[in-house]
């Protein structure tokens, strides 16, 4: 079992923890190499961040350079008592909003007071084994896309930091200034709507892919002059 | 014994290993014999994994590129 709330204050405590303070020291000391370095070591989970935030490549490609931007002419106002990592994942999460609010829609992260019907689960079909060899890659990237864009922002950048940038519980809720417990009721809920959305699609249908693949199968059948079985469906007798 | 209301509560807490031992067990038990609350386990897993694989792990090189140009001319705007 992971530890709790108090791990936020214990994690502030420990000296050393984050090994990103020396690159900081010496980029506040003028050394622009060591700002780039910590471009490279952080630009991936940026970048990740804001593209799934924001849904839009090319408004993650502003949020990611004006994360960045605010870095380096804020870095001085960076306090330490939170690790680098989650003091520019603050940063990008106000730069995605930034975005989503200059395209008109949603960016409030206040909790939505969501009734129990948005989230409860309402299907319990096995789906196919594995979705993954089923569905082209890009089908089911579009699938999880509109399914994390459908979201409630608030819903949606816990998921975010959780699922996709794969920051661990406590340095979300310290992104976040959540407790651990409304992050993780936030975060079951988001993966509750996430998977609900998937499950209209993947309980048991063919993606475009299988499709694909069947057509070949009947077309071969067809010109062989004998229909054979169509992988993936059931035979009949 | 735990019942499906409860087993849904941790259900996201379970996936993160962030339940206690007999907790986890205790949810074994339940999705052993209740075959809505596995599919809800067992597809939501199954969520986490095609998010992770799915979705792109880096910024395209040219996104990348016009990120360090624009950093260097920050440098130079500085000095």
């Amino acid at each position: 079992m992971k530890p709790g709330n108090s791990e936020i204050e214990q994690r502030r405590r420990t000296p050393g923890a984050d090994d990103d303070l020396p690159l900081v020291d010496r980029a506040l000391a003028g050394d622009t190499e060591a700002f780039e370095l910590l471009v490279r070591r952080h630009e991936r989970r940026v970048y990740r961040t804001v593209l799934a935030l924001t849904g839009k490549p090319e408004d993650a490609e502003e949020a990611l350079q004006d994360t960045f931007l605010n870095a380096y002419q804020h870095l001085r106002d960076f306090r330490r008592d939170s690790r680098f990592t989650t003091w520019l994942t603050r940063i990008a999460i106000n730069a995605a909003l930034h975005k989503i609010r200059g395209r008109r829609e949603n960016a409030s992260l206040d909790d939505p007071d969501l009734s129990e019907s948005a989230y409860m689960p309402q299907h319990f079909e096995r789906w196919q084994e594995n979705p993954e060899q089923v569905y082209a890659a890009a089908e089911l990237r579009q699938l999880i896309e509109d399914a994390i864009q459908a979201l409630p922002p608030a819903y949606r950048v816990v998921f975010v930091l959780r699922d996709v940038s794969e920051m661990d519980t406590v340095e979300a809720a310290e992104a976040l200034g959540l407790t651990i417990a409304a992050l993780k009721s936030r975060l079951l809920r988001a993966r509750l709507m996430v998977r609900e959305r998937l499950a209209v699609r993947l309980e048991g249908r063919p993606g475009l892919k299988s499709k694909l693949v069947r057509t070949g199968w009947m077309i071969r059948g067809m010109m062989t002059g004998r229909l054979s079985r169509v992988p993936g469906q059931k035979e009949v007798n | 014994m735990l019942d499906c209301r409860q087993v849904l509560a941790e259900i996201s807490n379970y996936l993160d290993d962030e339940v206690t031992h007999e907790l986890a067990r205790a949810i074994e038990k339940h999705l052993a014999r209740c075959h809505r609350c596995w599919v809800v386990y067992d597809t939501t897993r199954k969520t986490l994994e095609i998010v992770s694989d799915c979705l792109p792990t880096a910024a395209p090189i040219e996104v990348s590129e016009r990120l360090h140009a624009l950093v260097r001319q920050l440098f130079v705007a500085d000095q």
